[in-house]
């Protein structure tokens, strides 16, 4: 599994087995950030709960931090990690589609699964809707082919696209993220509502 | 003086980090070149040269033979050491590659040794190296394809 | 002291450090330089022409032929069933999962030896397994498989075997190549295609 070296000489079902429990930290970590209320994400949009941004940025500057510093160290091969090819157009509409359903259903895909297992209707339906909207673009993607495969750029990087080094593009991140994270809670302090998490 | 002890943990980490970051750049073991240049060095042939080339040389060099055969006759150079390829990274002969003032030229009578040490010293970050080159073009195609115009596909 | 500001600074000063590493391993070698010198120093990189042949002949799913050539030199004439990688493309991504896997054998061959040793000693380098170079590049192919002939009065039943082989290859080498262009270039297109589509991935 993956590209961490060490890991790809265990047998297969260690590796899954690794994956497992990294799964299971993955949606404890998520049902204990509270992100198992949809009104978590729907803060992040209405602007009186930011932890959304908080929680996910945070998570990805740390992992391009720790995987960098891993590789360096040759830890992790990060030429084994996979990047995803970057279609303009399917992007774009993709992403206006997903980002409608986020704010209208309060979930993403992985809070959702989360608030699923602890029980939630609404989840439930949000999940429901979420296959059903798959099945249907499986069922009518020969007649948006065309389109999604329009503007196809390959497996393209910002930092290359940027014309920076990875490492230089992660220091800019970072102080990117903290520059956000200071709006955030500037935000969270002019649009603040009631503890929402507390009332329930 | 107040902010650095309530950030003590954290410029411990930092400092560490940064002990581990240099340790693992003195490492000599390790491949640190982007492997880029030699891609762009081996192909538009810069890195070739040939034995009028080799003589024109105003700058100091010499010629590494790592292959099994002796340098050709028609060569006769005197400023040219054998070490063998396979203990080419052994510790005196490293060394002496590492002392080599000026261009350090690398022959073998079958061009696939002199190839295979080329990308590793120049990913070692070795500058300044060379094939010496005896044909005019190594890759030259010395055959011509007779196309049959009657064939057609089965 | 606010929890925040620590974990600020510990970002930041990791991307300082991060900003200033002497080098990217991500874009060097993988594997250790005596590691790669003595794979290098291996006899057991090379196959033969006639090996290669008969892998062609036999149309062997256990190898993939790959052409270091440009395109243009790979349009007008190759070895049949090989796809072409041109040197300078040799890191493109596109070209990494074809590359970068564990069930095939990568067989390298250019005009001669030289490109085929460089693009050996890159993938090998970068930690790809199962490469080889088809030793003589298509000079070797061209004197071995296309020209020779057999010259002498008894034939052993080993040599008689190698013959058929390199009859065959010639056959198959001569009639692919002499398709007309249009018919070569749909056909180069098409392969380019399933070559290079990515295979793999997740969200």
């Amino acid at each position: 599994m993956g590209p961490l070296t060490i890991l790809s000489e265990l047998p297969e079902w260690i590796n899954l087995l690794i994956a497992f429990c990294i799964g299971i930290g993955f949606g404890f970590a998520l049902e204990q950030a509270g992100f198992s209320s949809s009104r978590k994400l729907a803060g992040m949009f209405y602007g009186y709960d930011t932890t959304v941004l908080k929680v996910f940025f945070t998570a990805a500057i740390v992992a391009l931090a720790g995987s960098q510093l891993l590789s360096y160290f040759g830890l992790l091969n990060l030429k084994l990690v996979f990047v995803n090819p970057y279609y303009m157009n399917a992007t774009i509409i993709g992403g206006i589609i997903m980002g409608a359903g986020f704010i209208m259903g309060g979930y993403c895909p992985g809070t959702g699964i989360s608030a699923l297992s602890i029980g939630k209707i609404d989840a439930m339906i949000f999940l429901l809707g979420g296959m059903v909207g798959a099945f249907l673009f499986a069922e009518t993607y020969p007649f948006i082919q065309t389109m999604a495969m329009e503007n196809y750029k390959g497996p393209m990087q910002i930092d290359e696209w940027m014309g920076v080094s990875p490492e230089i593009f992660t220091l800019i991140l970072i102080l990117a993220a903290i520059a956000l994270f200071w709006l955030a809670e500037l935000a969270e302090k002019k649009f603040s509502r009631a503890e929402i998490t507390n009332d329930l | 003086m107040n902010l650095f002890k309530n950030l003590k943990i954290v410029i411990l980490v930092i400092i560490v980090l940064l002990i581990l970051v240099i340790i693992r750049n003195s490492n000599q073991n390790i491949f640190k070149q982007d492997v880029k240049t030699a891609l762009d060095a081996a192909q538009n042939n810069s890195n070739l040269l040939s034995p009028d080339q080799l003589l024109q040389l105003k700058s100091k060099w010499l010629v590494v033979n790592v292959g099994g055969d002796d340098l050709p006759d028609s060569l006769r150079i005197q400023n040219s050491i054998r070490l063998p390829f396979e203990k080419l990274l052994d510790k005196s002969n490293l060394k002496i590659l590492q002392e080599v003032e000026g261009d350090l030229i690398l022959y073998s009578a079958d061009v696939t040794t002199a190839s295979k040490a080329w990308v590793i010293l120049n990913q070692l970050d070795f500058k300044n190296v060379f094939i010496l080159n005896i044909n005019t073009n190594p890759e030259e195609l010395k055959y011509k394809f007779q196309p049959d115009t009657t064939a057609r596909l089965e | 002291m606010d929890a925040r500001i620590k974990y600020s600074v510990l970002l930041v000063g990791i991307g300082i450090i991060l900003a200033f590493l002497p080098f990217n391993a991500a874009k060097s070698f993988r594997l250790k330089p005596t590691e790669l010198l003595s794979k290098s120093s291996s006899d057991d990189i090379y196959f033969s022409v006639d090996q290669v042949a008969r892998f062609m002949n036999n149309e062997d799913s256990t190898v993939q032929i790959i052409d270091v050539r440009s395109v243009d030199q790979f349009r007008e004439f190759n070895i049949p069933g090989s796809i072409n990688i041109p040197f300078s493309d040799l890191l493109d991504p596109l070209w990494q999962p074809t590359l970068n896997q564990k069930e095939v054998k990568n067989i390298f061959y250019g005009n001669a030896d030289q490109t085929a040793s460089y693009a050996w000693t890159i993938t090998t380098g970068l930690g790809y397994p199962n490469n080889f170079i088809m030793k003589g590049g298509l000079n070797e192919w061209f004197k071995t498989v296309m020209n020779s002939q057999f010259s002498g009065e008894k034939i052993t039943p080993a040599e008689n075997a190698r013959f058929e082989t390199r009859l065959n290859a010639r056959r198959t080498f001569t009639q692919i190549n002499s398709l007309p262009d249009s018919l070569k270039t749909q056909f180069f297109n098409a392969k380019r295609l399933i070559q290079s589509k990515l295979d793999g991935g997740c969200e």
